[in-house]
C-alpha cells in the first residue's frame, strides 16, 4: 500500500473553537503537498449535513480510499461520522479540539505545530490501515443449565417456556438441590414440595427440556453462541421400568438404594454402587420389573449449546473449625440445615418444653471464614424459632446475634417472632460447655443491656452461612469462569449481575452470591431473559481482534499467559491464536509479545512504529521536551478529553496516541520512542482494580518498570518512561502530571538519542 | 526444559518423515535452498533439519555488517571470479562453479534488501561499497529476516534436531537421521533429494584465546558449526576437495573477531612493533594491501615468529565519526567486539588494534574446501547436494555467494527429483545408527559406583569414560601442535602430520568411551566425533600436499616452495569397504584466460558460455 | 563469552517449557532451572557471544560479559530493541558512555 493511498483531509474550524487557536489555513496549504493526501477541505461545521455530504461526495468523485477528519474527539459526533460510505477502519479522527485547541489556547503557535504533527503521524497510521469487517457468527438457540437446584430449574422452565431448547444437568440423582431438603421456606412457610412438585410436572411436560441427572460437565469447547460441552453421566442402575415397589430397598443391607421422596424428579431410585456388598445382586434378582442393571457403565455425550446458565448453588459452612461452639463434639448442637431435617422429620419430640438457643453468623461476617453476610441465616433462624413456638408454645427460644437483618417485608416475620416471645439478644456466646448431662451451658455478654448472662439450653442451633459449592471451582477450570475472592462467580454485581465475565455464560442463584429461595427464583428468571436476549442476536466480533504473525512468533506463550480472557489457543501448527469470540481486543497480547509479533487489526505494531518515525521530535523546537503518551481508551483518553471540555490547560509538549488498554503498549514501541528521541513516554491506564481488562494496567506497569531499569543501565534517566493511573474523572490529575512531567524533563535535559 | 531422558534404546521414540527435499542446516544457504525450491515448485514438500533455531542459527546468528561479494558498477561475473582466483593465489579453484555462482549472485543479494535488510547506499543511491566487491549493510536482523521469509513458504522446520548420518541405498543418499536435542527422539527422514548445508567446521584447532573456563569459544567462526556436514559425507564415502586449504586469518588479537571491517572498510594498514607497514614493506611483490588473503593472514604471524611482534592494524588515522561508524559495523556482526574495546578502555583512534592469527577453520564458503560437486551442486553421491560452506571447489563465496549456492543447489534438486521415487530404507542401517547415536547416553547407567559422587547427581556421571569436552580439548591441542595451528605459526611437516594421524586414530578408537549425561552433552559427544572425522581428512590432505602453496593456510616447513606438479585439486574419499581415506588428484581447468594470480579485469566470457 | 542472567529480572518467560533465550541460543546453552524457574547458561565457556539471548530477552535480564582473561571488569554493552530499530549503549571501564541507534529493518 505504502504511499499510494488517496486521503481526503477534512479540517474543521468548529466555528472558531479550533480555528481561533490553530492556524487551519496554513495547515491545509501545507498538507495539500504531502504524499498520500489527495484532497484537503476546510469547514467551519464539518459535522453538519453539508459537511458530511461533502466528505461523501469527495470519496465518490475523487476515489478517496482514506479519510482523515481533524476535528473534535473521536468520542464526539460518533453517529455523524459513522456512515461516510467508506469502511470505518479507513477513517481516522484526529482530535485537534479537545486535545489541542482547547487545551493549548494560549499557545497558538505550539498548538498549530502540534496539530501539524498530529496530522503527519495519523496520516502515517492511515497508510497502513486496512478495511476490516466484523465477523458474524450465528448463535445456537439452545441453552445448557448446569445445576438442578431451585435456580437451575426455574431458569430451565423460563427459557424453555419461551420456546428454547434447554438441557439441564444435575450432579445428584435427583433435582431440587438444597431446597428439596428444607422443611419449609419463608416467608409463606410452604413446604418445598408444593412449589417443586409443580415445577417438576412442568419439566416433565415440556418437550424442549432434557434433564440429565447424575451428570457432570467434562470439557467445554467452542465459543459463545456455539459451545460444545461433554457430559459425563454416572450409571443410575435402575431404569424407567421401575414401579417403585420398594423391594430393592428392603433387600439391600448396605443402604445403597437411594430412594426418591414423594415428589422427586426423576421418580426413579438410584443405586450407589460403591456402597454395595461385593458380589451382591439381591436387588436385581428380586426386582419384578427387571429395571435393575448393576453393570451399567458411565456414559459420555456431547451437548451443543449457544448459551450456558450456571446455577451450581451453595454448600453450608461447616462449623467444626470454630472450636468454641463444639459442633460434632457436644450433643444437641446442630446446624440450621440439620434442624431443617429434624423439624421436617419430627425427629425430636417437643412434648416437653425445651430451651433452644440460636447462634447467628456462624462462619459469616468473619474474616477467618466467610467475610460476607450469608443473607438468609437471620430469616432461617426466625423461621425455625417460630416453628419451635408453634409446636409447643412453652418452648423457650433465644436468638443470639450481631444484628438481625430482615429487609423489606421480612420485617413482618421479625415482628411476629418478637410478639411470639422469642428472645433476641445482641451478643454471641463465647464458649459452649456440656457437663455430663445433655444440657449446654454458656455465657454471653448482652451488649445492649450491658450485662453478662449465664444460660443453660437444651439445644443449640448454629446458624451457619452459605459458601459457594465446589462446583464453582470446577467451573473455573473447565469454562474459565472468573470467581471473586470468595469463590462466588464474578460478575458486575451492580449493573450486570447475571453476566459472567465470559460472553454467553450467565449465572443464577447462590453460585453468584448468597440468596434466599425467592431471590434465587428471580435471578433465574433474569438469567433466562439474558440468555434469550443473547439468542436473538448474532455473535458479532469486532474486526479489530489481534493477529499473530507466525513468521515472527517463537511460541514463548507469553500472550497465552497474559491474555486476561484466556482467549488464546494453539492452532494446528502449534502457534498461539486468539479465539476471537472470547477476545475483547484489549491488545494485552500485543503489549506482551517479546517479538512484536502480535498486532491489533486497527492498530498494528508496524503502524505504531511508523507513527513514531513520523513524529517530528522537534516540533516544538530543539529545546522543548516531547512527551509521547499512550492513553487507555476507556478512561484516560476520556479524562484527557475532559480536560479540554473543562478548559484546563496543559503544555503542547504532550502528544497522545489512544490505545485500547495501557496493557497494549509493547515494550519495543516504548523502546523505539526513546531510541528515536522522544524525551518522555507516559502511559496512562486505569488504577489496577479498575482496569477493564483485568490486569492490563498491572502488566503495563511491570513492563515500564523493566524499561526504566534498562534506561538506568543505559545511563539514561529512568524517569523517561512513566506509568500514571488515570480514572475517568482524573482530568485535573492528568494535566497536573503532564505539567510536572514536562518540567521534570526540562530539568533532566534533552534525550541524548534525539538526532 | 528437556523431557525425561530415555533409559535404554527401546525407550527412544522414533519420528519418521517422508519428504521430497531434506535440507540439513537452516542457516543462510539452507534457507535459500528452501525458498528457491518452494518458489519454483510450490508443491514440493520441504523439510529443514536445524541443529539450533532457524531464527538465529548458523554463522549469521549475531548479524552481518557487509555482503562481501556483490558485482557493482564496472564489474562483471568474470572480474569477480578473476579477483577471487587471485585471492587464492591463482587457485586451483572450480571456475565453472564460481562463474555460475557469480551469474546469480546479485539477484540473491538484492532479495535480502527487498525482504527488509537495510543496505547502506551512497549519495547516488547505489549500494555503498567498502571494497571492490564489498557492500555495507545493517545486518543485525539479517538471519531473522531470512528465517521469516523461509517460514512464509511453510516448509517443515525441525528445530533442535542434530543430523547424524545419511541414509543410503547403495551409493545413493535417500535421506538422513538425526536426534532431537530437546525431545530426545530419533528422526528418520526419507527424502528424494538431500541438501547438506551445515556450514563449515570450527573448533578443530585450539584458538589462541581458548581458555577452559569462560572463553573456550572466543573464536571467529561459529563454534557450533562443527563440521557435521563434512563428517557425514566423509563417513558416507563422498569425495572431498582441498580440505588442506584451511581458512586462517588475521583477527583482532584476544578477541579473534573479524578484521576486514577495519582493514578493508577503513583502509587501516598492518604494522609491526617497529611501526613498519608489513604488507607494503615485505609483501609488495605479492600486491601489498591487495595481497592474497592467505598472505594477509600469515604476515602478522611471521612478524611474531621473527620477533617483530606485536602486530597491529593502524587505526590511528580514523576520525571520531569513523570510529563510531566502525563500531556500528561491529555491532551488526560481532557486537561484543565493541564491548571488548570497552573492556580494554581502548580508543582505536588513539591506540592501534592488535592483530594475531586465528585458529584454522575448514570453511568452504571462504576457502575452497568441501564436497566435490558437479555444476548442479550434486556431490559424488547421487541424491546428495551441497550448498554454502559445505560445497567445495569455490572460495570467497561469503554471505552472498552462499545464498547463491543455495539457489543453485535448489535448482539442481528440482531437476533431479522429477524422476525419482522414495526408496525403501534398510532397517538394519537405521537400527545401527540409532544405537551409535544414543549409546553414549546409556553408558553410565546400571554401573557400579566407582567414584564418590555427590548425592543427587545423575548416575550417568559414574561412567569411567571420557567427557566430550576432554576429547575436544585433546583434539584441539593435537591439531594446534601437530597440524599447523596458530600456536605453530600455521606450520607443519610430514613427521608432525604423521603424529597427528596416529593420535587421531587413537582417539577414534576411544569414541566408545564418550558418555553423555543429558541430551546437550549427547550433542557435544557427536560434535567431537564429527570433528575427529573432519580432522583426520584435513591432516591427510595437509600431508598429501607436499609443497607450500598458500603460506599460512597451508605451510609445509619440509616443502617450503610451490610444486608445479601439484597445481591440481587434492581430493579424498573414504573407501566404504576398507574404511581407508583414499587420496585422489584431479586436474585444474582454467576457464577465464589470463594470469591466474592477477585480479585485473579479463574479457567477459558471458555470452558463449551460457 | 558468558551471558549472565539477572535473577530478579528473569521471569523464566512465565515458566513455560522453553524461555526465549533457550529457544534462540545457537549453542543450546541457555536453559531453565527447574527449581527456580529462571534461565541460566549451562556452560559459560561454550558461549559464542552472539548476544541473541540478550537481544530477545523481554525482561532485559541478560547481560553479556567479556571473559576476564581477555578484557577487564566493568564494561557493559546493552541493546534496546524496537520493532525495527536497535539502540546500543556501551560503557567502557572508565565509565565512558557511547550510544548507537539505527534501523534494523527497512520500512515496509
Amino acid at each position: 500500500m505504502g504511499n499510494e493511498i488517496k486521503t481526503g483531509l477534512y479540517l474543521c474550524t468548529c466555528e472558531g473553537e479550533i480555528g481561533r487557536v490553530i492556524d487551519i489555513d496554513s495547515l491545509a496549504e501545507e498538507a495539500s503537498g504531502w504524499s498520500g493526501i489527495t484532497a484537503v477541505h476546510r469547514d467551519a461545521f464539518l459535522c453538519s449535513a453539508d459537511g458530511i455530504r461533502k466528505i461523501r461526495e469527495d470519496i465518490e468523485r475523487l476515489g478517496l480510499d482514506r479519510v482523515m477528519i481533524a476535528a473534535c474527539s473521536p468520542f464526539f459526533k460518533v453517529r455523524e461520522f459513522s456512515d461516510l460510505g467508506i469502511n470505518r477502519y479507513l477513517v481516522e479522527r484526529v482530535n485537534i479540539r479537545e486535545q489541542c485547541s482547547w487545551v493549548h489556547r494560549d499557545d497558538t503557535d505550539g498548538a498549530t505545530r502540534k496539530a501539524r504533527t498530529m496530522l503527519r503521524v495519523f496520516l502515517e497510521k492511515l497508510k497502513n490501515s486496512r478495511p476490516l469487517e466484523p465477523v458474524k457468527r450465528p448463535i445456537l438457540k439452545t441453552a445448557l443449565v448446569i445445576g438442578g437446584g431451585i435456580a437451575g430449574i426455574n431458569a430451565t422452565l423460563d427459557a424453555a417456556g419461551a420456546d428454547c431448547e434447554v438441557f439441564l444437568v444435575e450432579r445428584k440423582p435427583f433435582l431440587g438441590g438444597k431446597v428439596a431438603e428444607l422443611h419449609n421456606y419463608f416467608p409463606r412457610m410452604c413446604p418445598p414440595s408444593c412449589g417443586l412438585e409443580l415445577m417438576f410436572s412442568e419439566l416433565g411436560k415440556n418437550r424442549n427440556i432434557h434433564v440429565q441427572t447424575l451428570s457432570e460437565i467434562g470439557t467445554v469447547t467452542g465459543s459463545p453462541g456455539n459451545f460444545e460441552i461433554l457430559i459425563k453421566t454416572s450409571p443410575r442402575h435402575i431404569n424407567e421400568r421401575c414401579t417403585l415397589c420398594g423391594r430393592c430397598l428392603e433387600v439391600c443391607q448396605k443402604n445403597a438404594v437411594i430412594y426418591p421422596e414423594g415428589f422427586s424428579y426423576p421418580g426413579i431410585p438410584a443405586i450407589h454402587r460403591a456402597l454395595c456388598e461385593e458380589g451382591c445382586r439381591r436387588c436385581k434378582e428380586i426386582c419384578p420389573a427387571g429395571a435393575i442393571d448393576l453393570d451399567e457403565k458411565e456414559r459420555l455425550n456431547n451437548i451443543k449449546a449457544g448459551a450456558i446458565v450456571l446455577s451450581t448453588g451453595w454448600d453450608p459452612f461447616d462449623p467444626t473449625p470454630i472450636k468454641e461452639f463444639g459442633y460434632r463434639r457436644l450433643k444437641n448442637v446442630f446446624t440450621n440445615i440439620e434442624f431443617e431435617k429434624i423439624s421436617k422429620e419430627k425427629k425430636i419430640s417437643f412434648d416437653e418444653p425445651k430451651r433452644t438457643a440460636f447462634i447467628q453468623c456462624v462462619g459469616s461476617r468473619d474474616e477467618r471464614y466467610l467475610p460476607y453476610c450469608s443473607d438468609v441465616c437471620c430469616m432461617v433462624s426466625i423461621k425455625q424459632a417460630l416453628f419451635l413456638k408453634e409446636v409447643n408454645r412453652e418452648n423457650e427460644v433465644y436468638i443470639f446475634h450481631n444484628d438481625i437483618r430482615t429487609p423489606g417485608e421480612y420485617e413482618e416475620l421479625y415482628q411476629k417472632a418478637r410478639k411470639s416471645g422469642i428472645i433476641f439478644i445482641k451478643g454471641i456466646p463465647s464458649e459452649l460447655r456440656q457437663d455430663g448431662n445433655k444440657k449446654i451451658d454458656f455465657s454471653v455478654f448482652d451488649t445492649v443491656a450491658g450485662e453478662r448472662l449465664d444460660i443453660t439450653a437444651d439445644m443449640v442451633i448454629l446458624a451457619v452461612g452459605m459458601r459457594p459449592s465446589n462446583g464453582n471451582i470446577a467451573l473455573k477450570d473447565k469454562i474459565g469462569i472468573a470467581l471473586n475472592k470468595n469463590d462466588f462467580i464474578e460478575s458486575h454485581l451492580q449493573c450486570y449481575p447475571q453476566d459472567t465475565q465470559r460472553e454467553g455464560i450467565f449465572s443464577a442463584g447462590s453460585c453468584r452470591a448468597p440468596m434466599d429461595v425467592s431471590r434465587s427464583i428471580e435471578s433465574a428468571g433474569t438469567a433466562a431473559v439474558k440468555a434469550l436476549k443473547f439468542f436473538r442476536g448474532k455473535v458479532e466480533i469486532s474486526a479489530d481482534y489481534p493477529v499473530v504473525n507466525t513468521l515472527k512468533c517463537d511460541v514463548c506463550k507469553r500472550c497465552v499467559e497474559e491474555c486476561p480472557f484466556k482467549a488464546y489457543y494453539f492452532d494446528d501448527k502449534g502457534f498461539p491464536k486468539p479465539e476471537i469470540s472470547k477476545c475483547r481486543s484489549c491488545g494485552v497480547c500485543m503489549g506482551s509479545c517479546p517479538l512484536s509479533a502480535i498486532s491489533l487489526g486497527d492498530l498494528s505494531i508496524e503502524q505504531l512504529s511508523e507513527m513514531i518515525d513520523a513524529l517530528d521530535k522537534s516540533y516544538l523546537g530543539n529545546d522543548e521536551p516531547i512527551i509521547l503518551s499512550f492513553l487507555c481508551k476507556n478512561d484516560a483518553y476520556r479524562a484527557v478529553d475532559d480536560a479540554g471540555i473543562k478548559g484546563i490547560k496543559y503544555p503542547p509538549n504532550l502528544f497522545s496516541i489512544m490505545v485500547p488498554c495501557s496493557g497494549a503498549v509493547n515494550g519495543a514501541i516504548v523502546s523505539k520512542a526513546i531510541s528515536t528521541g522522544i524525551d518522555g513516554v507516559l502511559v496512562a491506564g486505569c488504577p489496577d482494580e479498575e482496569c477493564h481488562y483485568v490486569h492490563g494496567s498491572m502488566l503495563a506497569k511491570t513492563r515500564l518498570a523493566d524499561i526504566s531499569d534498562k534506561l538506568k543501565e543505559m545511563y539514561l534517566e529512568p524517569e523517561r518512561v512513566r506509568f500514571i493511573e488515570i480514572s475517568r474523572d482524573d482530568a485535573e490529575k492528568f494535566t497536573r502530571s503532564v505539567e510536572d512531567y514536562a518540567k521534570e524533563l526540562r530539568k533532566i535535559g534533552r534525550n541524548p538519542l534525539r538526532v | 526444559m528437556n523431557k525425561a531422558l530415555p533409559k535404554n534404546i527401546n525407550e527412544v521414540e522414533e519420528v519418521r518423515i517422508e519428504t521430497d527435499l531434506l535440507i540439513i542446516g537452516g542457516g543462510n544457504s539452507g534457507c535459500f535452498v528452501a525458498i528457491e525450491a518452494k518458489e519454483k515448485n510450490p508443491d514440493i514438500d520441504v523439510t529443514i533439519m536445524e541443529k539450533a533455531h532457524i531464527d538465529r542459527s548458523g554463522a549469521l546468528a549475531s548479524g552481518m555488517d557487509a555482503i562481501n561479494t556483490y558485482i557493482g558498477e564496472g564489474e562483471t561475473p568474470e572480474t569477480l571470479v578473476a579477483w577471487s582466483r587471485s585471492q587464492v593465489g591463482g587457485g586451483p579453484l572450480r571456475e565453472d562453479l564460481a562463474l555460475s555462482n557469480a551469474r546469480v549472485l546479485n539477484e540473491c543479494v538484492e532479495r535480502l534488501e527487498k525482504w527488509g535488510v537495510p543496505f547502506i547506499r551512497d549519495e547516488k543511491g547505489r549500494y555503498k561499497r567498502r571494497g571492490r566487491f564489498d557492500i555495507s549493510i545493517r545486518g543485525e536482523q539479517l538471519k531473522p529476516i531470512i528465517a521469516e521469509k523461509t517460514k512464509s513458504y511453510n516448509p517443515r522446520i525441525l528445530n533442535r534436531v542434530v543430523a547424524t548420518n545419511f541414509l543410503k541405498d547403495g551409493d545413493r543418499v535417500i535421506g538422513a537421521t538425526g536426534f532431537g536435542v530437546r525431545d530426545g527422539r530419533f528422526y528418520i527422514i526419507k527424502a528424494k533429494a538431500t541438501v547438506i548445508a551445515t556450514g563449515g567446521s570450527a573448533g578443530l584447532y585450539r584458538s589462541s584465546t581458548s581458555d577452559g573456563t569462560t572463553s573456550h569459544h572466543q573464536m571467529w567462526m561459529c563454534p557450533f558449526n562443527v563440521g557435521t556436514g563434512y563428517s557425514m559425507g566423509i563417513r558416507a564415502g563422498a569425495e572431498f576437495t582441498l580440505m588442506e586449504q584451511r581458512w586462517c586469518a588475521a583477527r583482532v588479537k584476544d578477541f579473534t573477531g573479524p578484521v576486514d571491517t577495519i582493514s578493508v572498510g577503513y583502509k587501516a594498514r598492518m604494522i609491526n612493533s617497529k611501526g613498519e607497514l608489513i604488507l607494503q614493506e615485505r609483501y609488495a611483490h605479492l600486491g601489498g594491501d591487495k595481497a592474497p588473503r592467505y598472505i594477509r593472514a600469515n604476515a602478522p604471524m611471521d612478524e611474531w615468529r621473527e620477533g617483530r611482534g606485536p602486530t597491529f592494524i593502524d587505526t590511528r588515522h580514523l576520525s571520531p565519526e569513523q570510529v563510531k561508524e566502525l563500531k556500528m559495523d561491529y555491532l551488526n556482526e560481532r557486537p561484543t567486539y565493541v564491548l571488548f574495546l570497552a573492556a580494554r578502555g581502548q580508543d582505536p583512534a588513539v591506540e592501534p588494534l592488535e592483530i594475531y592469527g586465528s585458529d584454522p577453520y575448514i570453511v568452504g564458503g571462504h576457502t575452497a574446501s568441501g564436497y566435490w560437486v558437479d555444476i548442479d551442486r550434486m556431490t559424488t553421491l547421487p541424491g546428495l547436494f551441497a550448498a554454502g560452506e559445505c560445497a567445495g571447489g569455490m572460495p570467497n563465496k561469503f554471505v552472498g555467494g552462499c545464498a547463491a549456492e543455495g539457489v543453485l543447489a535448489a535448482r539442481g534438486v528440482l531437476e533431479y527429483i522429477s524422476g525419482v521415487e522414495n526408496e525403501k530404507f534398510d532397517e538394519g542401517q537405521i537400527d545401527a545408527e540409532k544405537q551409535r547415536v544414543f549409546s553414549p547416553l546409556f553408558r553410565g547407567l546400571g554401573m557400579e559406583t566407582r567414584y564418590n559422587i555427590p548425592a543427587g547427581q545423575d548416575p550417568r556421571w559414574q561412567y569411567d569414560g571420557v567427557t566430550p569436552e576432554e576429547m575436544e580439548e585433546r583434539l584441539q591441542r593435537l591439531m594446534d601442535e601437530y597440524a599447523g595451528g596458530v600456536g605453530q605459526f600455521f606450520r607443519c611437516n610430514e613427521k608432525q602430520l604423521n603424529y597427528a594421524i596416529k593420535h587421531i586414530g587413537m582417539m577414534k578408537k576411544q569414541v566408545d568411551k564418550l558418555f553423555a549425561i543429558d541430551l546437550h552433552t549427547l550433542m557435544l559427544v557427536h560434535d567431537v566425533i564429527d570433528r575427529l572425522d573432519v580432522s583426520e581428512v584435513v591432516v591427510m590432505h595437509l600431508r598429501e600436499r607436499r609443497e607450500t602453496r598458500w603460506p599460512g593456510w597451508q605451510t609445509r616447513t619440509d616443502y617450503p616452495d610451490i610444486d608445479p606438479d601439484l597445481d591440481c585439486f587434492i581430493n579424498s574419499r573414504k573407501n566404504q569397504k576398507t574404511g581407508e581415506i583414499e587420496m585422489i588428484k584431479r586436474p585444474y581447468e582454467q576457464i577465464l584466460p589470463g594470469d591466474r594470480k592477477e585480479a585485473q579485469s579479463p574479457i567477459p566470457l558471458s555470452a558463449e558460455k551460457a | 563469552m558468558p551471558p549472565y542472567v539477572v535473577k530478579d529480572k528473569c521471569d523464566g518467560c512465565k515458566g513455560k517449557e522453553e524461555p526465549l533465550c533457550e529457544q534462540i541460543c545457537i549453542g543450546d546453552l541457555m536453559t531453565l532451572d527447574a527449581v527456580t524457574g529462571k534461565a541460566y547458561c549451562r556452560s559459560l565457556r561454550d558461549c559464542w557471544d552472539c548476544m541473541s539471548c540478550t537481544k530477545i530477552c523481554p525482561k532485559g535480564a541478560i547481560e553479556q560479559r567479556i571473559p576476564y582473561q581477555l578484557g577487564y571488569h566493568g564494561a557493559k554493552l546493552i541493546p534496546m530493541i524496537g520493532p525495527d530499530t536497535i539502540t546500543w549503549t556501551c560503557v567502557d571501564i572508565n565509565g565512558k558512555v557511547e550510544r548507537f541507534t539505527y534501523r534494523t529493518r527497512n520500512k515496509k
